[in-house]
């Protein structure tokens, strides 16, 4: 259990992390964001794990991706490329931290309309700002500067997003089977 | 059980050892398994969390001997950024404390850059003091940007461009222009940044000077140029593996379309690409301090990087978004550091900063090629001796213009008086043609006064034959009147006499309709006496026929009596004659 306790709390906070400049990995990582986006994983999913070929559908995809760019662009020395893509173990990896960084963003949409689940009992004291404050740290805002939007102390605002990330952690564990039920 | 006492419970365990945790969940939820894995699960997330304000992480011993941690000046997704005491050296600097382990790979590259960055001295780049990247918790320490603020009496720390409101257009230019330094002199290192943006560059609170303070994706000679296969994303024919890197709102065209993993800043080809990618950094925060946006914004459809690979900057608008116009010279400098091209853009950042001094001061950039503009910047650099020249010009120009003036009015003197003799002679000629004239007025007005006589005499006459031709008129008309009347009668009789005769053309018509009638009648009376006669003479014939038929038939009748009573006389002769005896056959029928 404390493996997958493990497991959980570095996914979530890997997923809450912003990366103000990006790497070629956060590069590749938006685009397989964007696959998920198109509904190929859901049609995916349904398939036994030997059949997905999750690796060539994603290459399929972002060539389609860098064709369109060629086409609609405004210039004219986008050449073309040969893609090479992470191991399919790595693109899996991916392709669930997209889906999880996706389950956040509405997790802290419902969170910023003061929706809690109900599955969750450890309590919240203030879940709108919690939500907005989740929301500012998940673009990047530093918490000075989201201390300085929300008019709070930057104490506040460390426990709010610290709340919402444990919040967010222990939401993620249900999910997973651990700690559900009443 | 009540939200207050979880809280309160979790409160209490948090500041307890994991070992411990398992053990007083089950004596606090012993009979509900879930909140106890929730509460555990909420515990080991809290365990990891963020860095608290009031608790400074841990460095080691050595360092904690050298460096007291004393306040967090923000936290950001990899790294905390702390003011600190150095003991050893008796003043304040910064140090960032990142939030991963040492070990991983872009943590490593990030000490090693940060280190490379430590060799930079320039007054517009944060010096890096130290760094330690095999600890458990890695940090740079790096000076304090900082200045003591005489009126509060207290250092003020140093805030990032993209927070600070520059003052004006020209603020926004010297900043670029201390950035530029600061990565010429990083350049002559060797060291090139590759994400230059506003929240990069630190401000000073009260000299407002700009420095570069971040070089987490510098390139350096001391760099070792190995390429990881999991950071390649494409490979594009002979030039090898590329990498994208960079923040994509600023990323130059050619680094969002990936640059070669293997860059060398020592090879002039590699370097030229290094510089062309800073250059545009310095161009791109110009841009974003200008027009409050960054270069590259996402779309509906597509990411910032995306936008970058493909498109091409909006221009920049000839006036910021606060409605400050923004000087054309300034924008040929930004616009020119951002060319698509690299070719096309300033060849080193010393040129962008020299560039932008020249605009501060006023001077023609190698951009303002027109001999006015350069004209027009030399008086705004020189405006006394601008002034004393135009006074001069003006000075000389009016002495001309007085000569030139009483020159003229001579001429116009002379020629006034040749005018005017010209008109006394005129004059005299008038005055004898005035006189001639008057003595023609009184012999008019002597002619006018006996023609007037003439008239009234005229009148007179006139007023009797108007007299004699009133009363002829009236006698006349009255003549006419009556002739009129006469006409209306003779007019009304020949009307009355039009009328007999259009009754009489009417009888006439009338009678001859009747003639024709009565004609065609006589004649159908004709046509059927003849047929009638024709009818008779048939039914005269007819009646022959009849009267010979019926003689016919009497004489049949005749016959027929006679041949019926010669057969009554036979039968009463054969009833008077005995039966003979004969075979009973039927009556004989006629």
């Amino acid at each position: 259990m404390a493996a997958q306790f493990e497991r959980i709390i570095r996914r979530v906070k890997h997923s809450m992390n912003y990366r103000g400049s990006y790497s070629t990995r956060d590069i590749l990582g938006s685009l397989v964001a964007r696959w998920l986006q198109s509904g190929e994983w859901g049609r995916l999913k349904e398939l036994p794990p030997s059949d997905r070929h999750i690796g060539e559908s994603v290459r399929r995809f972002i060539l389609d991706r860098m064709d369109q760019l060629r086409r609609r662009g405004e210039r004219a020395e986008l050449v073309e490329d040969h893609i090479v893509l992470p191991d399919e173990a790595t693109l899996t990896e991916m392709v669930e931290l997209a889906e999880l960084r996706t389950w956040i963003e509405a997790r802290i949409t419902d969170l910023e309309q003061g929706t809690v689940d109900r599955r969750v009992r450890i309590p919240m004291t203030n879940a709108r700002q919690v939500g907005q404050a989740l929301r500012l740290h998940l673009n990047g805002q530093t918490q000075r500067r989201i201390a300085t939007e929300l008019r709070l102390s930057l104490g506040a605002v460390n426990k709010r997003i610290l709340e919402g990330t444990n919040y967010l952690v222990v939401l993620q564990g249900v999910e997973s089977g651990l700690g559900g039920g009443s | 059980m009540s939200d207050a006492r979880v809280r309160e419970t979790l409160a209490k365990l948090s500041s307890r050892p994991p070992t411990e945790w398992v053990a007083k969940l089950e004596k606090e939820f012993p009979d509900d398994p879930a909140m106890r894995r929730q509460a555990l699960l909420w515990l080991h997330a809290d365990q990891h969390g963020i860095d608290d304000e009031s608790d400074p992480p841990s460095l080691g011993e050595p360092t904690q001997q050298r460096y007291e941690l004393a306040v967090r000046l923000d936290t950001g997704a990899t790294a905390s950024v702390w003011q600190a005491f150095d003991r050893k050296l008796g003043r304040n600097v910064a140090i960032k404390v990142f939030h991963d382990q040492g070990g991983s790979d872009a943590l490593e590259q990030v000490i090693a850059e940060a280190q490379a960055a430590s060799d930079v001295i320039s007054d517009h780049v944060v010096r890096v003091l130290d760094v330690h990247g095999d600890d458990a918790r890695p940090y740079i320490v790096m000076e304090l940007v900082g200045e003591h603020d005489p009126e509060r009496g207290e250092v003020v720390l140093g805030t990032a461009a993209s927070s600070c409101i520059p003052s004006d257009i020209d603020e926004v230019a010297r900043w670029v222009m201390h950035v530029a330094r600061g990565v010429h002199d990083a350049h002559l290192r060797n060291v090139f940044h590759r994400d230059l943006k506003p929240q990069n560059v630190l401000v000073t609170p009260i000299t407002r000077r700009a420095r570069i303070a971040d070089f987490g994706l510098a390139v350096s000679g001391a760099s070792e140029h190995v390429a990881h296969p999991a950071m390649t994303l494409v490979k594009r024919g002979p030039a090898g593996p590329v990498s994208v890197r960079g923040t994509p709102e600023y990323m130059a065209p050619e680094q969002a379309q990936g640059l070669p993993l293997a860059l060398d800043p020592r090879a002039s080809g590699d370097r030229a690409v290094l510089l062309a990618v800073d250059v545009w950094g310095l161009g791109a925060i110009a841009y974003d301090l200008l027009t409050g946006r960054p270069p590259w914004t996402a779309t509906d459809e597509l990411a910032p990087w995306e936008v970058a690979a493909s498109q091409r900057p909006a221009p920049i608008p000839a006036r910021a978004t606060n409605g400050v116009r923004i000087p054309a010279r300034l924008r040929r400098i930004v616009d020119k550091a951002m060319a698509t091209d690299p070719r096309a853009r300033y060849a080193t950042a010393a040129q962008v900063a020299n560039e932008l001094q020249a605009y501060l001061a006023k001077k023609p950039t190698t951009l303002d090629r027109s001999r006015t503009l350069r004209f027009g910047l030399w008086c705004q650099r020189n405006p006394q001796l601008a002034l004393t020249a135009l006074l001069a010009v003006v000075l000389t120009l009016f002495g001309l213009g007085t000569h030139a003036t009483v020159t003229r009015l001579r001429g116009e003197r002379n020629a006034l008086r040749e005018e005017v003799a010209a008109q006394t002679a005129e004059q005299q000629r008038l005055t004898s043609s005035v006189e001639q004239a008057r003595a023609d007025l009184a012999a008019t007005q002597l002619k006018l006064a006996s023609e007037r006589t003439s008239l009234a005499n005229l009148e007179t006459s006139i007023g009797d034959e108007r007299s004699t031709y009133t009363t002829l008129m009236e006698t006349k008309e009255k003549a006419l009147r009556d002739a009129n009347a006469a006409t209306r009668g003779l007019i009304d009789q020949l009307d009355a006499a039009k009328r007999d005769r259009e009754a009489a053309e009417q009888a006439r018509a009338t009678y001859e309709q009747l003639s024709s009638e009565t004609r065609r009648e006589a004649e159908r009376a004709a046509k059927d006496r003849d047929r009638v006669r024709n009818d008779r003479d048939t039914a005269r014939s007819e009646r022959d026929a009849a009267l010979a038929e019926r003689d016919a038939g009497a004489a049949e009748r005749e016959r027929l009596t006679a041949a019926l009573r010669l057969a009554q006389e036979e039968v009463a002769r054969l009833k008077a004659k005995p039966n003979p005896p004969v075979a009973r056959t039927g009556p004989a029928k006629k």
